[in-house]
């Protein structure tokens, strides 16, 4: 990578951010990590953030809101949601308005990490090194 | 008999199948629920292992759908009982309370670990900067990536021991990797206190292995399926059981990473709320000798549901046994009479003529067919002398007499084309079996349920082989009172219909246990026994 990505998560549900922010950082990215989607997105505004993982149900904010004001502040940040609560109308939703994509709660943390590294490429950036050591792969 | 007689018996004798045909599909519906129930119990307890990322809302969930399906259980067994069992909905009720109660006591009471616990994890001695990190880890050579199934979170590193040289677990180096292809409880006991983590070719989230590993927190990957010939004693690696990782050598980067930072695993409350769903619903140690619970006993909702199952199981059975379940077509077997055979088709009468009976080829239903193939293989290669039944005599009746001192037996079944429910009437109770051959593999499933004891077998060993023989195919088995009961689903038909097989040879085998009877001590030879005469 030219240079370190920055990845948010946001979800008021602590052990979504204890457990996603180990995945993150052995794939190299800087992680920050809220569980209120307020003070997630003051610091979104004045901090460089290119991929944000985000809950959509949560207190404050839900995370379509969410998405919307990041993407009006940054077009070029990929936002990744994730719910305890999927339907296919809010999937669709989310897709409409601009989210890289959609996952469902439990979901194991190599889906998660599937998809940033997807993020990452769409970014134009490298995939992190520690995704290409597997011989099983 | 008169005109007016004859009208009248065909007349009751319709709406005796029509009560037959709804009360068998409520009974398979009744099973289905079982079934799924067992199904998502066993999902959470892969969840508990630690691989997937939850939240409270899937615990709640997953509390709202057990009780939804406990509930399916009790209103099918009012439906096929005639509403005899109407308090079972007040004990359902009370256990849906129970668990919602789990989940309030979880939110409040347990905070203060889980808060000592982060408040721990919160200044880290040490500081592994994530590209650093992540250079590390890519550096190294990773052995497994998402290969098995997470059974308890973790890292560590070690040397490996493995079992398969011969090793005992009790000799296991402290500290160790323990690589196994799969453990039984003793030598897991052992050896999760001393290993540092556990690898293992086989095993399940819900197994042996997985419960003690979570117990002893060791971090665990189970059903790597050739770490014994991939891992030899010695070699050293690092076990990332939190991504499902295994790398050669020692990342040290990554072990410090943990012990810097590294959050506190299964104590956080989210997975100590799911084990406590867990065991307030479904416990996972129920003894084989545990008598059959009374509702006023039902304390979970695993024994409700169990109990309901066997009270509408013995009114499938009573229903069968009596003439309202219609008489039914002769099956002829060939060889001895020792079983009466009836099926009644319900979807209408065979083409042979009833009268004359049928062969088990010329049944119409494929799970029952495949049942009786199994249960008429073993009749035409029996003791007494009467090996290699002659399909011709068998077809015309030639050679059908009692056996001498056998009891007889009774076997009636109810079916369609694509359903089968048989009961086998013994001495001391009865055998049951539901299978389905669905339109796709997740709809083909078996049920069966045998009879704790046989004659002369105040130790309930007729049902412990049973049950082991049930476990050897890969049936989900429950052991209550020493009855077992077993249940299948999700594989093609030919193995289903094989497994149907085997099950139709079992029960043929166990109504005939020969003249040495039952020995709760030969319960593990008998069952090595029949797997070879299936082989």
């Amino acid at each position: 990578m030219s240079e370190t990505l920055r990845v948010m998560v946001v979800d008021d549900e602590p052990i979504v951010g204890r457990r996603l922010r180990p995945v993150l950082e052995k794939l190299g990215f800087e992680v920050e990590v809220f569980e209120d989607p307020v003070l997630a997105l003051a610091r979104f505004a004045e901090g460089r953030f290119e991929i944000v993982v985000s809950d959509i149900r949560m207190r404050g904010m839900d995370g379509i809101a969410l998405l919307e004001r990041v993407r009006a502040h940054a077009p070029r940040a990929k936002v990744i949601l994730i719910t305890g609560h999927p339907s296919p109308e809010v999937a669709a939703e989310a897709m409409a308005k601009g989210a890289f994509e959609y996952i469902a709660k439990p979901f194991k943390t190599d889906a998660l990490r599937r998809v940033v590294e997807r993020a990452a490429l769409s970014l134009g950036e490298m995939p992190p090194p520690s995704s290409s050591g597997s011989s099983e792969e | 008999m008169s005109w007016l007689t004859r009208v009248f018996r065909r007349r009751a004798s319709g709406e005796d199948i029509t009560l037959l045909r709804l009360r068998t599909t409520r009974f398979r519906q009744l099973l289905g629920s079982y079934a799924s129930l067992l199904a998502l119990l066993e999902d959470a307890a892969d969840k508990q292992g630690g691989g997937y990322i939850l939240d409270r809302q899937y615990v709640i969930a997953l509390v709202e759908q057990v009780a939804e399906l406990a509930d399916a259980v009790v209103f099918d067994l009012n439906v096929i009982t005639s509403h005899r069992n109407l308090p079972f909905y007040e004990v359902a009720d009370g256990l849906r309370a129970q668990l919602r109660a789990v989940l309030a006591q979880g939110s409040g009471g347990g905070s203060d670990t889980v808060s000592e616990v982060r408040t721990q994890t919160a200044v880290p001695l040490q500081t592994v900067s994530p590209s650093t990190l992540a250079a590390a880890l890519a550096r190294s050579e990773v052995l497994y990536r998402q290969s098995g199934h997470v059974a308890c979170r973790g890292v560590a590193a070690g040397p490996v021991c493995n079992l398969s040289d011969g090793r005992q677990s009790g000799a296991l180096p402290p500290g160790s990797v323990l690589v196994a292809t799969d453990v039984e409880v003793e030598q897991a006991a052992l050896a999760a206190g001393r290993a540092g983590a556990i690898l293992l070719d086989l095993g399940s989230a819900a197994g042996t292995a997985a419960r003690l590993a979570r117990e002893l927190r060791v971090p665990a990957i189970l059903g790597l399926g050739d770490a014994t010939s991939r891992l030899a004693t010695g070699t050293e690696v690092t076990v990332d059981a939190d991504e499902n990782v295994v790398y050669r050598g020692r990342v040290n980067e990554l072990l410090d990473y943990y012990r810097s930072g590294r959050p506190g695993g299964e104590d956080e409350e989210e997975y100590q709320l799911l084990r406590s769903v867990r065991e307030a619903a479904f416990p996972l140690t129920v003894g084989a000798g545990r008598t059959e619970p009374a509702l006023s006993d039902c304390r979970t909702v695993r024994d409700l549901v169990h109990l309901a199952h066997g009270l509408a199981g013995d009114a499938l059975h009573e229903l069968l046994s009596t003439e309202r379940g219609g008489t039914g077509t002769l099956v002829r077997l060939g060889g001895p009479a020792w079983c009466e055979v009836r099926v009644v088709h319900l979807d209408g009468l065979h083409r042979s003529d009833p009268s004359g009976g049928i062969m088990p080829s010329e049944v119409r239903s494929r799970p029952l067919r495949a049942f009786l193939e199994g249960f008429s293989n073993h009749h035409g290669t029996s003791s007494a002398g009467h090996h290699g039944a002659d399909h011709h005599a068998a077809k015309h009746g030639a050679g059908e007499q009692r056996m001498p001192g056998l009891a007889p037996c009774t076997l009636r079944a109810a079916a369609t084309d694509e359903h089968a429910l048989a009961v086998m009437t013994l001495s001391r109770g009865f055998d049951m079996l539901d299978a389905t051959a669905g339109g796709g593999r997740e709809s083909n499933t078996v049920y069966c349920r045998f009879a704790a004891c046989g004659d002369g077998d105040p130790e309930a060993a007729r049902g412990a082989v049973a049950a082991g023989v049930l476990m050897r195919l890969g049936f989900a088995v429950s052991v209550m009172a020493g009855q077992a009961s077993g249940w299948l689903r999700g594989l093609p038909w030919a193995e289903t219909e094989d497994r149907v097989r085997i099950v139709g040879y079992l029960f043929a085998r166990l109504a005939r246990p020969g003249t040495a009877g039952w020995e709760r001590s030969a319960v593990e030879p008998d069952v090595e026994a029949f797997m070879r005469s299936c082989a």
